[in-house]
């Protein structure tokens, strides 16, 4: 029982990285329909933004934590502008070709600069963690799971209820109506890459403090579940994919510590297809067929 | 035909004279072992990236797991060559058709088993499911004993060679090639291109995307063989998601659709990072911008959908083999497709509908109604906008399930049966929104419904067997009189997007009746069309009860149509038939006017209106 | 000084020369219609006003200022509001949120009450729908939620493109009804229709498209008279 519940609450600590990484992945996903495969990547800059404002220049953490905050989004506005911006009305699989040359431009670029060799995170918290019984939950896990249920209502209400956030919605919908209503789509966009940009360098700081290590390709493990996240929630909606973010962290600990290792990334994929096989449109996806 | 074979002699001396070119470099050592070995892996990327050009530019599904199937063809097939070879003392190379096939036949029903989800998903949906099954077929048989765990298998005996590699990637080119151009090949194709259309002239969209998923897996289980003859060791590592990508990059890169461009693409991606050595280190950075820039200027791929005509090799080696082997020519007259035999009763109706009705959730959108159609009779059905008439024709052709009533086709009841199957038992469509395959030429686009009625096997289509000849000749004939009978011949080799909005709407409806429909649905054929485009298609219609026997039952709000070619006319209200009768019948009903037509249109301001034109 | 003053307007789809000098105006008040065959480039010049494709050459001003060089998200600022073809309504959102969406650029949100007032007066089914998910509307429905979008904007020129595309025949005579109440409420209107007879019937000019040019302009009530016109357009 205290095993289980242990491993219960690792995997609520893991699934809500994965949701917060899935709520920017899916903002994007939702309202351009771009899988971005550089999402991941976009979190391992942050991550190399923090380390190196932390460790070599010294700075304090929250500060880092803004700045990196700030570097990912002028990433995610930059590769937007240079790589996906001409291609928008191009077939969607030229910019998911696209997207994953850029991941691999930023993977390998961080190499170069990095080397291959992970770089240790500094220790930010030194809470002790909460113990009940023999159940115990870590400080970072508790913090993780609060900023991703906090994040997903206060951008779910950003999207349902703001101005912007009704510009975003026009512009997934039909873009050239958006525009007749005066909208700015491309300010739209930019907007939406900033935002789940922003996320990533959020869920870059929570990542690195649950696993202390810094690495090129760090990007591509949580990137793949974030999108597995975002698709199988209901495209854009954002509760689905933190739902999901959540089902299969826990799936995957429950599976470590209860059957096998290296099997729980195969219990993950096979929720996913079961899943879509009695959800075609996703976890919260409202069934919609094609009109005739 | 002289020209014709002059083109099959030059296409098959290329083949020949490439891999002669190359066999000499590399028996003579001026190409070493090491770049023959690279030689090879451009064979086995060939295969992959061809073979997932069938899913992913043909079928148009985004697969994202391809390199699973070549890991359990790897793993098969090496697994069989180490047995045979060790325990029976087989010689490796007499193995090798065993253990290549069955790698292929696992493989193709490890895409079997992805392509019945396939039945309920598409797109992104579809995508990630492929992503799913690759990566769990990657963690199993990382643990699984008779695979040997994480590490792989090793020391399988690496008999493979040139020429072998060659020749099988030559035989699954043309296969591929062969198969494009079959009636299931159309059937794939229009399937990409409209998928509602595909199923409406009778194809079984389920059925053909787990065909090319199958097939796809099949041929990438044999490269997988060829890899673990060549490579001597298989770790299921090796084929993670990242690999499924390269392949995918390939497609994209030589262009969807395109399989010259997938052999382009093969090749050159497969040496770029050999000659990119000397950067070792900027490899992979210089691969991703060229990756970016690539799409950015150029996002159709090498080739767009543009091919090297390599069928013709085909022809002519099988020509070369009856003439060699003596084969008795056969016949080749053209064979017509099936004329089915209506079985329809004197004076009984040809489609009938007893107290048909629909709810969705709280919201009945159609109840009680009852049609009936003649043949050779054209009948309207109006009615206001969200009245239930889109519906009616979704209950006819099974796109919804009835919830009340029955429907009735020639006297057997049609509800429950897949909108494929009522568009095979003789009811055809138009939409709304026009619905054409649009990147396929008009011919192309008529030959698609003659799909059903049309028998030759994959294996015909593939080998081109006399029965394809003949009944490809059959169509052919077919369909250029039936553009012929609407004066669209002339069209016939242009893509069905670059005609005029009227002609489009002429094409959906040759297309319709194409597959030989006893009852033709026309869904709002005249919306968007200017007074004289409605006159031409009125003529058109005219026609088609002239030349066809076949009910037609049309909505509209062209009155001016509508009166003038129907016959009777049923007006549908709030999902139930308010009124029926003869359009004069119809003008003078008070409900209909007060409902639908109004005042302007009543009585003797309709009569107006026919002479002035007035829709 | 007109409303709306095009001049040599070329554009191009690829290498095809969709429209060739395309010339004309609409001054204060009017209603004046595009019509022509499938094809002939109506669409096209709406598009090419909006911004919503780009223009080879020549001169679009709109109350005496240039506007091809202008943003499209500007226009409907400047008062510039399109009713496009096929309605495009956001039909995930609601009847409500597609005509905020309609009043997006405006700053004045104190009137977003008075304003819907207004426009549910035009269509009162829409009010009784205010909640419903837009995409669940019928046809005529929708294409009332696009015209009351548009007017959401305060356009001093309203841009309709096939307002009775695929509409009853009652609905037809209702929209061009609302058509007349708009202009006579002050809104000046450009109307492209593929119905002739109801476009010429409405409006007080026309201009005559084929392939992509001008090839006849007039009083609307004399081009309903005349031959051509009348053998081309009107089908009798």
């Amino acid at each position: 029982m205290v095993l289980f519940l242990n491993q219960l609450i690792n995997g609520l600590g893991t699934g809500a990285i994965y949701a917060l990484i899935a709520l920017g992945y899916t903002m994007v996903y939702g309202i351009v329909k771009l899988i971005n495969f550089a999402h991941g990547d976009i979190m391992m800059v942050g991550s190399y933004a923090a380390v190196v404002l932390m460790v070599n220049a010294g700075v304090p953490f929250p500060v880092a934590l803004v700045a990196s905050m700030l570097v990912c989004v002028a990433f995610g506005v930059a590769i937007e502008r240079v790589a996906y911006k001409p291609l928008r009305d191009a077939p969607r699989i030229c910019s998911l070709i696209t997207a994953i040359g850029v991941s691999y431009l930023l993977q390998n670029s961080a190499q170069l600069l990095f080397s291959a060799n992970p770089r240790p995170f500094p220790p930010v918290f030194s809470i002790p963690p909460l113990r009940i019984g023999g159940v115990s939950i870590s400080f970072v896990t508790l913090l993780t799971v609060l900023v991703a249920a906090l994040l997903m209502v206060g951008l779910n209400l950003f999207v349902m209820k703001s101005r912007t956030g009704k510009a975003m919605r026009a512009v997934s919908e039909d873009m050239g109506a958006a525009k007749l209503m005066g909208v700015n789509v491309n300010m739209t966009i930019s907007t939406t890459f900033a935002i789940g940009c922003a996320l990533a360098g959020i869920g870059a700081f929570l990542y690195c403090i649950a696993y202390p290590s810094v690495a090129p390709t760090m990007g591509a493990m949580p990137g793949l579940k974030a999108f597995i996240a975002a698709v199988l929630g209901g495209i854009g909606i954002l509760p689905g994919a933190m739902l999901v973010g959540f089902i299969m962290g826990v799936a995957e600990s429950l599976t470590k510590g209860f059957v096998s290792t290296q099997l729980s990334d195969a219990v993950v994929y096979g929720i996913l297809i079961v899943v879509l096989l009695f959800k075609p449109s996703g976890l919260l996806g409202r069934a919609q067929r094609e009109k005739v | 035909m002289n020209r014709k074979f002059k083109s099959y002699a030059l296409n098959l001396s290329a083949v020949l004279l490439i891999f002669l070119t190359l066999y000499t470099l590399i028996q003579s050592g001026a190409i070493n072992k090491y770049y023959a070995g690279i030689l090879i892996m451009i064979g086995i990327n060939v295969i992959m990236t061809v073979s997932l050009n069938l899913t992913t530019g043909f079928l148009g599904e985004l697969a994202l797991g391809h390199a699973g199937f070549m890991s359990v063809g790897a793993f098969t097939a090496g697994i069989i060559t180490k047995q045979l070879s060790t325990s029976l003392g087989w010689d490796p190379l007499a193995c090798l058709p065993v253990s290549l096939l069955a790698g292929g036949i696992l493989a193709a029903a490890m895409g079997f088993l992805i392509g019945v989800p396939a039945l309920r998903l598409k797109g992104d949906y579809l995508a990630i499911i492929t992503l799913g099954f690759g990566e769990i077929i990657r963690v199993i048989l990382q643990n699984m004993q008779v695979t040997g765990g994480a590490a792989g298998i090793s020391r399988v005996p690496r008999v493979n060679t040139f020429p072998l590699t060659y020749f099988i990637m030559i035989a699954v080119i043309i296969v591929m090639f062969t198969l494009g151009r079959s009636r299931h090949g159309r059937a794939i194709l229009s399937i990409r291109e409209n998928a509602v259309a595909a199923e409406s002239t009778g194809i079984s969209v389920t059925r053909y995307k787990i065909f090319a998923f199958t097939f796809a897996a099949f041929f990438a289980g044999i490269a997988g063989g060829l890899y673990a003859h060549q490579i001597g060791r298989v770790s299921a590592a090796t084929f993670d998601f990242n690999k499924s990508i390269e392949y995918l990059v390939m497609v994209v890169l030589g262009g969807m659709g395109s399989i010259t461009g997938s052999i382009i693409a093969a090749a050159v991606l497969t040496l770029l990072p050999e000659l990119l050595r000397g950067f070792a280190d900027y490899r992979m950075f210089l691969y991703s911008i060229l990756l970016i820039l690539m799409m950015l200027f150029r996002p159709k791929g090498l080739m767009g959908t543009a091919e090297f005509s390599l069928t013709l090799v085909w022809d002519a080696a099988a020509g070369f083999l009856r003439r060699t082997l003596r084969i008795r020519p056969r016949d080749h007259t053209p064979m017509l497709p099936d004329v089915p035999r209506y079985d329809v009763g004197e004076e009984a109706p040809v489609l009938e509908t007893g107290r048909l009705g629909i709810r969705f959730g709280g919201l009945q959108a159609a109840e009680n109604v009852n049609l009936q159609l003649y043949d050779n009779e054209i009948v309207g059905l109006i009615g206001p906008n969200g009245a239930g008439k889109t519906t009616v024709f979704n209950m006819l052709t099974g796109v919804y399930l009835p919830t009340e009533g029955d429907i009735r086709l020639m006297g057997r009841s049609i509800v429950g049966k897949k909108t494929y199957e009522i568009g095979a038992d003789g009811i055809a469509r138009t939409f709304q929104n026009i619905r054409l395959f649009k990147s396929m030429t008009v011919l192309e686009n008529i030959k698609v419904a003659f799909h059903t009625r049309m028998h030759y096997s994959a294996a015909s289509g593939i080998f081109r067997l006399p029965r394809y000849a003949r009944e490809e000749a059959g169509i052919d004939l077919r369909a250029r009189e039936l553009l012929r009978v609407f004066n669209m011949e002339e069209s016939a080799d242009i893509r069905a997007d670059g005609l005029p909005y009227g002609q489009q709407r002429k094409l959906e409806i040759c297309r319709a009746l194409a597959t030989n429909p006893k009852v033709l649905l026309l869904d709002e054929p005249a919306a968007g069309m200017n007074p004289i485009e409605t006159r031409e298609l009125m003529e058109t219609i005219g026609l088609i009860r002239d030349r066809f026997s076949v009910a037609v039952l049309l909505i509209e709000h062209d009155m001016k149509l509508v009166m003038g070619i129907c016959e009777r006319i049923y007006v549908l209200n709030y999902g139930r038939v308010i009124a029926t009768g003869t359009p004069a019948e119809i003008r003078d009903n008070p409900e209909v006017v007060r409902a639908y037509l109004g005042h302007s249109n009543t009585g003797a301001k309709a009569e107006e209106g026919e002479t002035h034109g007035n829709a | 000084m007109a409303m709306l003053e095009v001049m040599g307007l070329n554009v191009y789809y690829g290498a095809i020369h969709a429209l060739h000098d395309v010339s004309f105006q609409v001054e204060q008040g009017e209603i004046v219609t595009l019509i022509g065959a499938n094809g002939a480039g109506k669409t096209s010049i709406l598009h090419a006003i909006s911004r919503l494709i780009p223009v080879k050459s020549g001169e679009i001003a709109f109350s005496g200022q240039p506007i091809q060089g202008a943003d499209a998200h500007r226009l409907v600022g400047m008062g510039l509001a399109q009713v496009p073809e096929g309605r495009r309504i956001f039909s995930q959102m609601s009847v409500l949120e597609n005509l905020e969406m309609g009043a997006f650029t405006r700053r004045d949100k104190g009137e977003l009450q008075s304003d819907l007032e207004m426009v549910f007066g035009h269509f009162p089914r829409l009010k009784e729908r205010v909640r419903q998910i837009a995409g669940t509307l019928s046809g005529g429905e929708q294409q009332m939620l696009a015209t009351a979008r548009a007017l959401m904007a305060h356009p001093t020129l309203l841009m309709m493109d096939e307002p009775s595309m695929g509409l009853s025949p009652i609905l037809v005579e209702e929209i061009f009804e609302i058509i007349r109440d708009i202009n006579r409420e002050g809104t000046t209107i450009l109307l492209v229709e593929q119905n002739a007879h109801m476009a010429l019937s409405v409006a007080n000019r026309a201009y005559v498209l084929e392939t992509g040019s001008i090839v006849m302009e007039g009083e609307a009530a004399a081009l309903m008279d005349n031959d051509q016109v009348k053998n081309a357009y009107l089908g009798t």
